[in-house]
Parts: C-alpha cells; sequence; structure tokens
C-alpha cells in the first residue's frame, strides 16, 4: 500500500531539483547531500528497528499522547497504538491489517491499512525522489526525549503541500519528531515523542492487543475492504493534483450500516497524502458541504452528481480545494 | 465603545500614570504575544521572559504611542523588535520562516495551541485548560453555547448574534456572560493555584 | 461583572465603558473575571497557554518603573471605517448561513490557517470524522468511537476472533 515504486520521469525531476539546490554553493550542497543520507536513513529505520514509546501529537488546538510498540519478527511486524487520553482506545496493527479496540463502548472495529504510513514510520524507502517536490536538507542537531537528534527539513518547493521538519534520531536514524509546517512559517501540527527507547529485544505480545479474551458482549464491526472491485460504477477523477501526486492505491470499504460500498482513492507524493473517497449515499452529507481542517488534515465534501465525494487529506486549505474542484466522473480505467 | 477604543481608553489611563491599567492589557495579550515570539524564540522559558520584556519595553515607549494605530499592531513590532535583539545577542539568528508581515498582526490568532512549546509540561498545562474549557463548553446549554462561540469563534458583534439567534441584544449579552462564567467557574481551580495570586 | 463580559466585547457605550474600566481596576472581582473571560477567548481561539505567574512577574517588575509622561492625543473617532465594518456584516451573515448548514469557511481566514480546534470539532459532524478516520487510520488523534457506535449493532459473534 506504500509507495514502493516510482515512476521513473519523477525520478528524474527528483534528481533535476537536487542538480538545482546543489548550484546553489558548496555549503548548500554539502547540507542538501547530508539531508538525502539522513533521509535514507530515517527511511529504512522505522521498517528494521523495534521501538516503543510514549508520543504527543498536537494540532489546531488538540493535543492528546499515545504509546507506541512496534515489533519487527519473522519477516513481519505488529504495532500497537494506545490512546492515553480521552476514551481508551487501542489500535493493533499487523501488517496491514488493523483492529480498533474502543474500550469503553466494548466495540472491535476490524480495517485494513489502505493510507499508507504513519508516524514515526513517515519517510519511504526512496527519499531521494522527494527532492522533486520539497528541497531538502540537514540542518542542526538537536535533543528529542533525551536522545541527540538530526534535523532533516524538507521544504515544499509550491503551495501545494506542507513543508515537513523531521527529527531523526542519530543513533538509529528512526524519525522521534515531525513537524508540518504551512507556507506562513506556522506549524500546523507536530508529533514528538516524549520518551522512547529504540532496538530493543521485544516480544511480538507486546505489539498485540493488551486484552487477549474476554470479548463476549463485544460489538464487532468489520470495514471489509477489498481491492479495486469497481465493477461497473463510474471512478471519480481529480482534473487537477498537486505535482507529483500519483495514484498508490484504490479500495472499496464497507462504511458500517450501509450496503453499497465506498471507493477510496489514496494518492501521495511519497510524503503528504490524500484520499477520496466517493459515497454512493448522498443523503449522508446533508448540508455538510464545506471544508473543515484539523492539525494538518483537511476534509472538503462535496456532492457530485448522486454520489457524496470527501477530499480528505494532509494539505493546505487551497490545494485540496483545488483538487476537490476539480473532480469530475470519469470513465473509469 | 469598541475593543480598539477601550485599549486606547487603557493606554491613555496608562499614559496618565495609571499602572494597573497597563496591567489590563497585558492580561489581554499576554498570551497571543508570546505565542507569537515563540515563533522567533523556540525554548518557552526564553519565550516567557521575552514577553516580559516587551511589554516593560512598550511601557516605557507609552508616551510614543499616538493611538493611529491598533495597540497590539504596535505591541507586536516591539515584541518582533525585542525577540530579535534577544535572539542577536545571543549570537542567534531570529529564523526567517517566522517573520510574518505587521499586517498580520490583528491575525494572529486560531493556531493550535501546542505548536510552540515544546516541552511536555507546558504541553500538560496548555492541554488542561485547553480541555477544561471544551468540557465547560460541552456541559453549557445550546443557547449560550452557541451565543459564545459567535462571539469568541466567528467574532461577531451582540446585533449579528441577536439577528441569528432572533432574540433581543440584552439576551445575546446576558447569554455570552453566563457562558463565561460558567467556563470561569471551571477554570478557576486551574488558575487560582498561586496563593499569592494577586487575581 | 456583566459589564465587563460586554466591555471587552466593545458592547458598551463610551460613558458605561469608562466607568466599568475604572471599577475593573478597582475590584478584585472584576480584574480576576477580565483576566479569565480573556483565557477563555484566547484558548477558545486556539491559543491555550498553561497557568503561569506571568502576570505576577510582570506586576512586581512594573513597579520598579518610573512613570512615563505622554503628551495628550486624541482618540480617533469611528468614521469611514465604522462604515466599512457595516459592509463586513453583510459578508458575516453569509458566511455563518453556510457555517450554520455545517460546512466551515471562513472568510476573514487566509485559506491556509488552521481552524480553531473548538470549531472544527463541532462543526465537522460525523461527517469529517469518518473520513479523517478513514485516512489517518493509525494516528489515534483521528480514532474515534463515535463512528461504530453510530453503526448498526452487529452480532458480535466473531469478536473473539477479531481479538486474536
Amino acid at each position: 500500500m506504500t509507495v514502493r515504486h516510482f515512476p521513473r520521469r519523477l525520478l528524474l525531476s527528483g534528481l533535476c531539483g537536487l542538480l538545482l539546490a546543489v548550484a546553489a554553493g558548496p555549503g548548500r550542497a554539502a547540507a542538501v547531500a547530508d539531508g538525502l543520507s539522513w533521509l535514507a536513513r530515517a527511511g529504512t529505520a522505522a521498517r528494521n528497528v523495534n521501538y516503543t514509546g510514549t508520543y504527543v501529537y498536537s494540532g489546531a488546538g488538540i493535543a492528546e499522547s499515545a504509546r507506541v510498540t512496534r515489533v519487527h519478527a519473522g519477516g513481519g511486524d505488529a504495532e500497537r497504538i494506545e490512546s492515553l487520553d480521552g476514551a481508551r482506545r487501542e489500535i493493533v496493527r499487523r501488517g496491514d491489517e488493523i483492529h480498533y479496540f474502543f474500550l469503553d463502548s466494548k466495540t472491535v472495529r476490524v480495517d485494513r491499512r489502505v493510507s499508507g504510513r504513519s508516524f514515526p514510520d513517515i519517510v519511504p524507502a526512496n527519499g531521494a525522489a522527494l527532492a522533486a517536490h520539497y528541497s531538502i536538507e540537514a540542518g542542526q542537531t538537536d535533543r528529542v526525549a533525551g536522545r541527540g537528534v538530526q534535523v532533516i527539513r524538507l521544504r515544499a518547493r509550491d503551495d501545494d503541500r506542507f513543508s515537513q521538519e523531521i527529527w531523526a534520531d542519530l543513533q538509529t536514524g528512526l524519525p522521534l519528531k515531525l513537524r508540518v509546517i504551512d507556507s506562513q512559517g506556522e506549524i500546523v501540527e507536530q508529533i514528538a515523542f516524549t520518551e522512547v527507547s529504540i532496538g530493543e529485544r521485544l516480544s511480538p505480545k507486546q505489539a498485540l492487543p493488551s486484552r487477549r479474551a474476554g470479548y463476549a458482549g463485544w460489538t464487532v464491526h468489520n470495514a471489509i475492504v477489498s481491492d479495486p472491485a469497481v465493477g461497473g460504477q463510474p471512478l471519480v477523477e481529480p482534473k487537477s493534483l498537486p505535482s507529483g501526486f500519483r495514484r498508490v492505491s484504490q479500495v472499496s470499504r464497507q462504511w458500517p450500516g450501509q450496503d453499497r460500498p465506498v471507493i477510496q482513492s489514496v494518492y501521495s507524493d511519497g510524503l503528504a497524502s490524500l484520499s477520496i473517497f466517493v459515497d454512493p449515499d448522498l443523503s449522508k452529507l446533508a448540508g455538510h458541504e464545506g471544508y473543515s481542517q484539523r492539525g494538518a488534515l483537511g476534509v472538503y465534501s462535496r456532492s457530485l452528481a448522486d454520489r457524496a465525494v470527501i477530499t480528505v487529506g494532509q494539505l493546505p486549505a487551497a490545494a485540496l480545494r483545488k483538487v476537490a474542484e476539480s473532480l469530475s466522473i470519469g470513465a473509469g480505467r | 465603545m469598541s475593543d480598539r477604543e477601550v485599549d486606547h481608553q487603557l493606554v491613555l489611563r496608562a499614559q496618565r500614570g495609571d499602572k494597573l491599567a497597563f496591567e489590563l492589557l497585558v492580561n489581554k495579550y499576554e498570551r497571543k504575544l508570546q505565542r507569537l515570539l515563540s515563533r522567533l524564540v523556540r525554548d518557552p522559558a526564553e519565550v516567557e521572559d521575552v514577553t516580559q520584556e516587551a511589554f516593560i519595553k512598550a511601557f516605557r515607549a507609552l508616551p510614543t504611542f499616538r493611538g493611529e494605530s491598533a495597540f497590539y499592531t504596535w505591541l507586536y513590532r516591539i515584541g518582533i523588535n525585542t525577540a530579535k535583539n534577544y535572539l542577536a545577542a545571543q549570537g542567534r539568528k531570529a529564523p526567517t520562516t517566522a517573520d510574518i508581515a505587521p499586517e498580520d498582526a490583528e491575525e494572529a490568532s486560531g493556531d493550535d495551541l501546542a505548536r510552540d512549546t515544546n516541552t511536555p509540561e507546558h504541553e500538560m498545562m496548555s492541554r488542561q485548560v485547553a480541555e477544561t474549557v471544551n468540557a465547560a463548553m460541552d456541559a453549557l446549554p445550546e443557547e449560550l453555547r452557541s451565543a459564545i462561540m459567535l462571539r469568541e469563534i466567528e467574532g461577531m458583534s451582540y446585533d449579528e448574534i441577536a439577528a441569528i439567534m432572533n432574540c433581543p441584544i440584552g439576551t445575546v449579552r446576558s447569554r455570552i456572560f453566563r457562558a463565561r462564567e460558567a467556563i470561569a467557574e471551571q477554570l478557576r481551580p486551574l488558575l487560582g493555584t498561586h496563593k499569592d495570586r494577586r487575581w | 461583572m456583566k459589564d465587563v463580559s460586554a466591555l471587552m466585547d466593545g458592547e458598551l457605550d463610551p460613558k458605561l465603558a469608562r466607568s466599568t474600566i475604572a471599577r475593573v481596576e478597582d475590584q478584585d472581582e472584576l480584574r480576576a473575571a477580565w483576566a479569565t473571560f480573556h483565557v477563555i477567548r484566547d484558548t477558545l481561539q486556539g491559543n491555550a497557554i498553561g497557568p503561569s505567574r506571568f502576570i505576577e512577574r510582570f506586576h512586581d517588575r512594573l513597579e520598579q518603573e518610573p512613570v512615563p509622561v505622554a503628551p495628550r492625543w486624541r482618540i480617533p473617532r469611528p468614521g469611514a471605517g465604522a462604515l466599512a465594518l457595516g459592509g463586513a456584516g453583510v459578508v458575516l451573515m453569509s458566511a455563518l448561513i453556510v457555517w450554520m448548514s455545517g460546512a466551515h469557511r471562513d472568510t476573514r481566514r487566509p485559506v491556509d490557517a488552521p481552524v480553531p480546534a473548538a470549531v472544527a470539532n463541532r462543526l465537522n459532524g460525523a461527517i469529517a470524522v469518518e473520513y479523517a478516520m478513514g485516512h489517518r487510520q493509525l494516528n489515534p488523534a483521528f480514532v474515534v468511537d463515535d463512528f461504530a457506535r453510530s453503526s448498526e449493532v452487529r452480532p458480535p459473534a466473531s469478536a473473539q476472533e477479531a481479538a486474536k
């Protein structure tokens, strides 16, 4: 589900960006080269090392902390994320399978990972390709959660995406802090570990649901995600996408209490991503057309023909709106 | 008397030697200015020091304030200069991305709460305040909640709110006040933890 | 105290405003209201900052300061500005209709500016929550129970299985 294979064209344009940056001067060139090699380290770290720690997400006036444990074993990986604030929620992911446990309401929701990566696994394997859309350079060293870190700056080359800053662990490369910054230099979202231990020998059990039994009386909802299975449904396509955004997946998912599936298409430039949901139940919108935002995440809902189309992504409001307004019903491919 | 005129009234009193009037302005703008300066100065403890310094500088400069601009616009410039001088004295450079145009001064609201505060303690405390306010908002009767939201979030005048809510202006006035009182009641334990707090 | 509330909203007539300011300076209770009401305003607008001794510290410093001497100046009268405001009022009204229908598009805020949490949380309703969770699947800040609860209750037959 993640972006592994970048089109050749994108790679080439990435290199052009790199050359431009190099032309800017030797000091800058060194920072760029450093930035790229740190990015590569950050990209592999999360996929290889075990870690357990507490991070705080903050954005748009809310802050929420969670405990995350990720274990790699037998060629696969598992991850458990427990919310520490508000209603008790536990997210357990094994490979692409996700279980949400809502402990207060005794509900389990089964889902599949479709929208790619999340903190601290945020950097794609081929980080250099990001250079086409972000100017990348190494910044200063710093400390996060008591560990030495290297700052990697990814400055958006256009206004269609946010800039990001990553604080990567000096020892392992694991991102320990992430900031999403808009074109005004405002931080729209931040996630940072407050304590973390990395590279420990962890048992896979530590990344499995904390509750092992006693689910009698629980409600289960299965999101039943299936691959395209679009069938005869016409596709909704954006006529305009920020440069570098490619479709990375398209799935059909079952929304609770609804017979007809919702189609979700995910687009990404390798770092930021957006989803376009096409929901056949237009009545759901019920006047909810328009834009709203939480942290870096914008949601733009509108109707298109007799469908509700919801565009969701970590993009600046104007860019997201442009995508949503360019949507049209295509013939399907 | 408009918000801006209230500020000018307070400045006028401060200019006549009334320090309490100036403290009311500090009460009003301390968070806004701290948040602004935290874009230049990252460490929360330093931000507080620089903000204190900026207010003192503003107080000393009061005779030069003529009331042609809004008080906050004027304070904003003093704040930015204070932060830049502070960073220069430390041999640090102000981050250029944090440089925002003075026109933004009055727009500088509606950002996330924790983004400038690096320490978990600061985040925790800010979060507590935010959570308390949100919880108190949730507990409000609908007509009080709508009234205060229209005022504080949409920035509407009582006139406009009265038109929307279809009630007399006096009712709007009293609903907003009751909403504030109810939220303040919940906040008091959180804000009044200092024994020697003056108010 | 009701007057303090109206004062900070710019909704008192000049005479009452002036006498209220004088009373706020004199009475501890009113000063507390002034301070706390502004904390509430800043928090709702997304500028929450935890409790601190900021004002106490400042008070101590200010006591050391000599009083500056100011020339007299006049408070600008609301003139053309007030007329312009009338126009802005109309814009606001139409913006509100959109707001009421559940969408949020604030005409006064730059497009890129984050929307205060209180707005985002309250106005989006279930719709944004559902889809935000569908997109940011592994960020607990976007994972909420409402979605599951609002859905049809299904028999818990496979619960044990799901938890394995």
